[in-house]
């Protein structure tokens, strides 16, 4: 949560860390920046944390989110934090719309196995980690 | 292959699908594929609790149950069945049936002997998470202490480890810690469970988690992690070892539990100043700073440890008196949910030496505490740091202030940072009494630097609303000079640079308007119309230059100047509030909502403004329009409580509507312009509207009761112990919450008055009420009867026992908080109208600031006090109806008592904040408490006429020896106040109305709502309530007097009066509510009668003005409100109607 000069919720950054093996990972689960609080890097200083907390305390291969195929704000915004889309899951916002599962590498996928994109779509239900 | 092989094979085969179909929803098929399987294998558990779920999927919740109940008999074992077992209960609110069922489980696996160690162990897990589900923290501890003995040293067969086990009992401990807590602070015993039942001081359960998490770090020498670590740190702040605390941070522990340098940093700098060495805080904040200097939490408490005379004191008492004593707020600290802060002593004394030389140097009156070097080494410190943020984010190198991008990333911590230091000095100086001007005037400037640097961020007003509220009239009129001045500069080079430059010039310009309004400037206030509407004017033109520069931007993104809007329709507000009478005032409310519906053509989404025109909806008795402004914002979840309570039961509270409930999100399109169809159902028919703001509200509340267990239980499974506390924490608030007591109260009195009871949910007595039950004294005792089952007397909420979770932020200027409950909000506005519609200086506002609603400054006490006393009234009244009526049970608290409490509550001393300002119009509305009061007059009244009636019956029954001595007096003077005091003030809302519709004709007729209000109100409550108490007290006289006619042969002298008495009223009361519902119908055709083109008289009239231009989103909004107004009136009608049938 990142609390303003009058204690107001500027934002805030809600995710995980879960996987198995060399897909132990952070996850995003929600980033959410308040409209006043907008056009201030706001969103990447909440990503940074969550990156570093990933890299540093849970020592994870990769960070990844899921965001809808139609929000194109915000995929151009993680794709200039340095994600790149990973693969697409159909129908995994209550089967109307696809998602991008979009990732970037940490230090120790120093291969960068992770971030190499998958060319076919999965279903929800194939997914690893839900 | 095998025949057992087999066996398991077509057992897969049946059971498989039946998950397939549950997967997909297929509740039907699901059943029907168990129907099967069960004819095969007719015992089955598994098959037979896939079948409850199918059954409680399809909305048989009993069926399901009776099947889980079946299976749970026989004890099962098997995880999954007992899992889907869990999940049916769950469900239906059946905490302890799982807990019992999992307790059975474990007992039959560790009956069985070793060779179903494993199993017993993983049911005893289950068992564990059964009691955390139903707050039992001292099973929960037993539980802990059972399974950590029988897990050894490795991964027991749960996957939880024994040292985890251990730090569920280190936990459970705590919170039957916080629980003792929680019970001496209140002075009401804990629930059940959650303390020991030999009572143990909370301090020596403190004591005992500590040596238990000790004794582990001891023998470990290591933490299980960042979330054990932190648990320890709070349990020692808890107790006041504070240095002990920071010896653990900076020693070895801390450094292999907190990964992160920079967070054991901050937590070793926080530990240092609440130990009280600030020095070393400021040393250890400033090195942090330097690595991060946007962190606004850490120059808040730098500026705090070097400075610690402008800190804002916090006073706590102690067992000497009263002592200043500095406790930082910080997120790393006092995590555990109230713990720590329970406790005294909290944090630290302030340094004598430093606090009370400042204080001696200044003669004693107090300097802020610091020295001019004090202030000088601060201000060197922030520019240092603001340094910092401009070489990071124009070098090449990755630092604190690059982007991704390679942009600059915006760090205006330090920046604003400054404008705090001013602001702290002149506060100082002003305390010491020594002129201000000059340390004023840099407060000034400070904020005119922030404005230069940062006047196009949408965030600006918001960062320096705090400091431009603390400036005096002359600094303010300085201030709005230069921004002015700036503003000015910003519009030139709006008009020559490109799009992204003009817009930036604008949001300059926007920012410079919100500061202005923030300063009370343009002063509006005494100025009369014309200035607030000129002032309305240039926030609109000022608007109308951001359309162009924004076409392709997304609706639901902010608009450049979204904030303009909003301020017009205050500023129109303001004039509103100016206006003599209610009646004239409306005319600007009018064109205020106007204002703001043009606007949400084009920016949908935007909230302040869905919130003020929802608000002036409420006020103009159009519920449905306000509901559909207020659904627009698409409110869910936890906002049920924090924003929908307060803008959406008003007016659904205060006026009838037969509306269906609008779509929620993008759904409704132009929501607030269609108003909604004529009612086809009786006054007495359910409010769609009003039921489903109830029972979604009501749905949070006990969704969140019966699912947290769920998410507090992963939470000790993974570990993550500070999330254990913070949900607990989480949950009791909620339980807690002062919306949750208004629903289940609200909901009552609806199911009693057969409105708004037909949405499952909503309340007890769903099944009286269907749209077309008829209104009579028989159905509301019934209904009243089954209500008081969810308003138990002993749960009266009451100012200590409530939390009050409102998000009073988002209430426009000129809708501040009242002191009046829900559903006397919008005509507790209209009777203070000149002191509620005071439109600028938000900032000044006491609710201005976050949390405002549980601040801890006189006026949020007032606040709510007034709350509480408003809802326990309301708790009270379904109590007050079934007594009344002559409805006895268990449940019903007797009248005699009832009405005492509601007498009490109204006499306890007013701490209301006074609303109306002196030289205001004359209050003819009456106010909250006068209604209220109205109600202990009502109620007292019945409570005589029962005591004469039952005695006359008891002479009736042939008892004649009663005598006089004990004869009850008359009931007649009681009576026929209370009726005449509700006559009263329904003929003067009546008559007043009347004189107002005259006046409307003007402007094409719309009302104010006061009046209308209190008529709502009294139709609603009272004269319905008054209206079954005489039918039914007609009834019983008549059966008496029969009954005493045959029994004596004569007629009794006291019977007949209070029969005679008894029907004055009913035609009292018959003729009040006919000669409202006249005067009702009358107006109603009036509005009706008027021509299509009343809208273009309406716009005519305000444009002529000043007002306006209006475009089509105005014309749609106020033409359906005038419409909606036309339908509540209509209903209000048929109201009376039906209370004088009900009363003759």
């Amino acid at each position: 949560m990142a609390e303003g000069p009058g204690k107001q919720a500027m934002g805030y950054i809600l995710g995980k860390a879960e996987g198995e093996g060399e897909l132990w990972h952070g996850h995003v689960t929600a980033v959410t920046v308040g409209p006043d609080f907008r056009r201030q890097s706001l969103a990447q200083k909440l990503m940074d944390i969550l990156e570093e907390i990933s890299d540093k305390v849970h020592n994870c291969y990769f960070v990844d989110l899921f965001v809808r195929k139609s929000n194109s704000v915000a995929i151009n915004m993680y794709a200039k934090f340095g994600y790149i889309v990973y693969r697409t899951v159909t129908g995994y916002y209550s089967g109307d719309e696809d998602a991008y599962d979009m990732r970037k590498a940490l230090r120790r996928d120093a291969a960068r196995k992770s971030v190499v994109p998958l060319k076919k779509a999965i279903r929800p239900e194939d997914l690893e980690w839900e | 292959m095998s025949r057992q092989l087999k066996d398991i094979e077509s057992y897969e085969r049946k059971v498989r699908p039946i998950y397939d179909a549950l997967d997909s929803r297929n509740w039907k098929g699901a059943l029907k594929l168990c129907q099967q399987a069960l004819q095969k294998y007719p015992e089955d558990q598994l098959i037979k609790v896939l079948k409850a779920i199918g059954l409680d999927r399809s909305g048989k919740r009993e069926e399901a149950n009776q099947v889980v109940d079946e299976v749970t008999a026989t004890t099962p074992m098997d995880e999954q069945v007992l899992r889907l077992a869990a999940m049916v209960l769950r469900g239906s609110g059946r905490l302890a049936a799982i807990t019992s069922m999992y307790e059975a489980a474990a007992a039959a696996a560790a009956l069985q002997g070793p060779g179903q160690a494993e199993l017993a162990q993983v049911l005893l897990n289950d068992v564990f998470g059964a009691h955390v589900r139903e707050s039992n923290f001292v099973k929960q501890q037993q539980v802990a202490m059972k399974l950590s003995k029988a897990s050894g040293l490795a991964v027991g067969a749960a996957g939880v480890s024994s040292e985890r086990y251990s730090w569920w009992m280190v936990l459970s401990l705590l919170l039957q810690a916080r629980a003792a807590l929680r019970a001496r602070a209140s002075g009401r015993p804990a629930p059940p469970g959650q303390v020991p039942a030999v009572a143990l001081e909370p301090e020596k359960m403190l004591a005992l988690a500590e040596g238990m998490m000790s004794r582990q770090a001891s023998k470990d020498k290591k933490l299980e992690g960042y979330d054990a670590f932190m648990v320890y740190v709070d349990v020692l702040l808890a107790q006041g070892k504070i240095a002990e605390a920071l010896a653990l941070v900076t020693g070895p522990l801390g450094e292999s539990c907190i990964r992160l340098p920079a967070e054991r940093l901050q937590l070793r700098a926080v530990l240092a100043a609440l130990s009280g060495d600030l020095q070393a805080g400021a040393e250890a904040l400033a090195e942090g700073l330097r690595l991060n200097p946007d962190d606004w939490g850490a120059l808040l408490l730098l500026l705090d440890c070097l400075l610690p005379g402008t800190v804002q004191m916090q006073m706590a008492a102690t067992s000497t008196g009263t002592m200043q004593v500095f406790t930082p707020q910080h997120p790393l600290i006092l995590i555990s949910g109230g713990l720590a802060e329970q406790l005294p002593p909290r944090g630290a004394p302030l340094p004598a030496g430093k606090w009370l030389a400042g204080r001696a140097a200044t003669g004693g009156s107090g300097n802020g505490g610091a020295t001019a070097d004090a202030f000088q080494r601060a201000e060197g410190l922030l520019k240092e740091l603001q340094a910092l943020c401009v070489q990071t984010s124009t070098s090449p190198a990755s630092g604190p202030g690059q982007g991704g991008d390679g942009k600059p990333m915006i760090m205006r911590g330090p920046d604003l940072a400054l404008v705090e230091l001013a602001l702290r000095r002149h506060r100082g100086a002003a305390a010491t009494a020594s002129a201000g001007s000059d340390t004023e005037a840099a407060v000034v400037d400070a904020v005119l630097d922030y404005f230069h640097k940062y006047g196009d961020l949408v965030s600006c007003a918001v960062d320096l609303r705090t400091y431009v509220a603390a400036l005096g009239p002359g600094a303010s009129e300085r201030l709005a000079a230069g921004l002015a001045e700036a503003a000015d500069v910003a519009a030139g080079a709006a008009a020559a640079g490109d799009k992204r430059e003009a817009l930036k010039a604008l949001r300059r310009q926007v920012c410079a308007a919100q500061l202005r309004d923030e300063l009370g400037l343009p002063r509006l206030e005494g100025c009369g119309p014309e200035a607030a509407l000129q002032a309305a004017q240039q926030f609109t033109t000022l608007y109308a230059t951001a359309r162009p520069l924004q076409e392709d931007l997304d609706s639901r993104e902010r608009g450049a100047a979204d904030e303009l809007p909003a301020l017009a329709a205050a500023a129109l507000v303001s004039a509103a509030g100016a206006a003599p009478s209610d009646v004239e005032a409306v005319p600007y409310m009018l064109a205020a909502y106007g204002t703001l519906a043009d606007a949400l053509r084009d920016r949908p989404y935007g909230a302040a403004m869905r919130i003020a025109a929802a608000e002036l909806a409420a006020l103009l008795a159009a519920p449905a329009a306000a509901a559909a402004h207020v659904y627009k914002l698409d409110v869910k979840h936890v906002q049920m409580d924090t924003l929908a309570s307060h803008l959406l039961l008003p007016p659904l509270l205060t006026w009838p509507s037969s509306a269906p409930p609008p779509p929620a999100g993008p759904a409704a399109q132009n929501p607030g312009e269609a108003a909604p169809a004529a009612s086809t159902s009786g006054s007495g028919g359910p409010s769609p509207l009003l039921a489903k703001a109830l029972s979604d509200t009501r749905a949070l509340f006990e969704d969140h009761g019966r699912d947290a267990g769920e998410t507090l239980f992963t939470a000790y499974s993974h570990g993550m112990y500070t999330k254990v506390l913070e949900f607990t924490a989480f949950r009791e608030r909620l339980a807690d919450a002062h919306t949750f007591s208004l629903v289940r109260a609200e909901g009552a009195i609806a199911d009693c008055l057969l409105r708004g009871a037909a949405a499952p949910g909503s309340g007890g007595a769903g099944a009286a009420a269907t749209s077309d039950a008829a209104l009579s004294a028989d159905a509301i005792r019934a209904a009243a009867l089954a209500a008081v089952k969810s308003v138990k007397a002993t749960d009266v909420p009451s100012k200590d026992s409530l939390r009050f979770n409102w998000d009073l932020t988002t209430r426009p200027t000129w809708s501040p908080p009242c002191a009046a409950g829900p559903s006397l909000q919008p005509l507790q506005w209209w009777s203070s109208r000149p002191a509620c519609a005071r439109a600028q200086g938000y900032g000044r506002r006491w609710w201005s600031a976050p949390s405002s609603a549980e601040a801890a400054v006189p006026e949020a006490e007032a606040w709510r006090a007034a709350q509480a006393a408003a809802a326990a009234h309301r708790w009270l009244l379904p109590h007050c109806i079934a007594g009344a009526l002559g409805a006895t049970g268990p449940e019903v608290l007797e009248l005699r008592e009832t009405v005492g409490r509601l007498q009490a509550l109204l006499d306890a001393p007013s701490t209301s904040v006074p609303a109306s300002s002196p030289g205001s119009a004359p209050v003819t509305l009456c106010d909250e408490r006068a209604l209220r009061r109205l109600d202990v007059q009502l109620y007292q009244a019945a409570l005589a006429v029962q005591e004469e009636l039952s005695q006359a019956a008891g002479t009736t029954n042939g008892s004649d020896d009663a005598g006089p001595e004990v004869s009850a007096p008359s009931s007649g003077p009681a009576l026929s106040e209370a009726v005449g005091a509700i006559h009263r003030a329904a003929a003067a809302a009546t008559s007043r109305l009347s004189t107002e519709a005259a006046a409307a004709e003007a402007w094409g007729g719309l009302l104010p709502g006061g009046n209308l209000a209190q008529l709502a109100h009294l139709l609603r409550e009272p004269m319905t309530i008054l209206a079954a108490c005489l039918q039914t007290w007609q009834a019983t006289s008549r059966a008496l007097q029969k009954k005493r006619g045959k029994a004596a042969g004569g007629q009794d002298a006291r019977l007949h009066k209070l029969a005679a008495d008894v029907a004055a009223a009913a035609e009292e009361l018959g003729a009040a509510a006919r000669s409202c519902g006249d005067a009702l119908s009358s107006l109603k055709a009036t509005a009706a009668g008027r021509a299509a083109s009343a809208n273009e008289a309406l716009l005519g009239y305000l444009q002529e003005r000043g007002a306006g231009p209006f475009g089509d989103g105005a014309r749609a909004a106020l033409a359906a409100l005038a419409r909606e107004q036309e339908l509540t009136l209509a209903a209000l009608a048929q109201a009376a109607t039906a209370v004088a049938k009900l009363a003759l």
